[in-house]
């Protein structure tokens, strides 16, 4: 039994060492959980816009992209998140899920190093017209 | 040799069982059957190139656009008196691929034949997808007596109404929602600009006109004034977000217009039995 937690505890410290989490990215996720669990539940269920949620989202968002485009990413999403975003589902987002619209982090602009532009030109909406005009 | 049993046997011919099935729609087995006969008639007869161009058409009708390039390749070379009907469906297979340089110069080769017009159809709408916006004015240019081919011509000609990100920036920097607000996102735009300016405005409050400057009242002036330049900065990447939103919608809503537009020219080309 002692060798297995040894075993663990050597595994999960070369983990930790191999990846070395941002302490910023760390302290956001944990006072994003304490929102989660304490606050968030006293406010009612359904009062976000989107999918995923705006907690959620920023804690994908400092995950993915680290604190500084965190940050951003999660106060454009509390300033995006409106009754007007709806009007704006069609043109802009990428559907609705789950009585909300889909807005997940990977399908935001940002610099090339961390991901390409999100090309928003739907590749398989612009397939089906070449096959309707071909066939 | 079983071929010319059949022949002789039975009035109906295996051709005549794959015309069937194209005629009722089952383009999978009118391929195979049509690829059959094709192949097994092994001369440049009319008949076996009638059996390619519809094995082609069927593939092609099936979405196989791989399979029915290499069918339109073979025929090619093969059959000389239906280049012409070989290169078109060669076209055909490789604009849905995006391969529009390979479209430009396969129609360059069917001018003058009786394919001309589908021909320059396919080149006009390649070069316009391409980016070559020069060369497509010029090939829609021939087709401008057409009503798509006008209203065609006349969406290219116009330049596509784009957003600078930088300019859109800039207008949310000096005034929050305003980038949001000239890419029509209103309530973004309503949203940015009441919460960075209560946010700013209640720490300005607190650290400079508040009566009461004790300790607590400046912890809540740098925090609401972080807020509000928190704000700030995610309206700013906002802005540049609806701005490249707002370019790639239009961007989109241009090439279904082409697409549409490209539907409405006939491009069908009957494949008559010899």
């Amino acid at each position: 039994m002692k060798r297995i937690l040894l075993v663990l505890l050597v595994i999960s410290t070369i983990s930790l060492v191999a990846r070395p989490a941002n302490p910023l990215s760390v302290g956001a996720d944990l006072t994003l959980g304490f929102y989660q669990r304490l606050i968030s539940p006293l406010q009612g269920g359904h009062i976000c816009n989107f999918s995923p949620t705006c907690s959620n989202f920023s804690r994908q968002s400092f995950s993915l992209y680290g604190p500084f485009w965190g940050t951003l990413m999660t106060f454009d999403r509390l300033e995006r998140c409106n009754p007007g975003a709806w009007r704006l589902v069609d043109l802009y987002y990428s559907g609705v899920e789950n009585e909300r619209i889909a807005d997940p982090p990977r399908n935001h602009h940002l610099p090339s190093r961390l991901r390409s532009s999100k090309g928003k030109t739907d590749t398989a909406s612009v397939n089906t017209l070449v096959e309707d005009v071909s066939e | 040799m079983i071929y010319l049993l059949i022949t002789t046997l039975f009035s109906q011919t295996p051709i005549d069982f794959a015309d069937h099935l194209y005629a009722t729609g089952d383009f999978q087995r009118a391929a195979l059957e049509y690829e059959r006969i094709g192949f097994m008639l092994e001369t440049d007869t009319p008949l076996a190139s009638y059996a390619l161009l519809r094995a082609g058409e069927s593939l092609l009708r099936q979405g196989e656009r791989e399979r029915a390039s290499q069918i339109y390749s073979a025929g090619l070379g093969k059959f000389k008196d239906d280049e012409h009907r070989y290169t078109y469906g060669l076209i055909r297979s490789s604009f849905p691929e995006g391969k529009y340089i390979q479209v430009d110069t396969l129609a360059a080769n069917l001018e003058g034949t009786e394919l001309n017009r589908q021909g320059t159809v396919y080149r006009s709408f390649a070069l316009a997808f391409a980016g070559d916006t020069a060369g497509a004015v010029q090939h829609f240019a021939s087709l401008q007596e057409t009503l798509p081919g006008n209203a065609a011509l006349r969406l290219i000609r116009t330049p596509p109404r784009h957003r600078s990100p930088f300019f859109i920036a800039t207008l949310s920097t000096v005034l929050p929602g305003a980038g949001q607000a000239y890419c029509g996102r209103w309530g973004d735009a309503w949203q940015s600009f009441s919460v960075t300016a209560l946010m700013t405005g209640a720490g300005v409050y607190y650290l400079a006109f508040s009566q009461d400057s004790t300790s607590a009242n400046t912890v809540k002036g740098i925090v609401f004034t972080s807020l509000g330049g928190l704000f700030w900065l995610g309206n700013i990447y906002g802005a540049v977000n609806a701005a490249l939103d707002y370019n790639e919608y239009e961007e989109r809503k241009r090439t279904e217009q082409l697409y549409n537009l490209m539907k409405q020219f006939d491009l069908d080309v009957e494949i008559k039995r010899p």
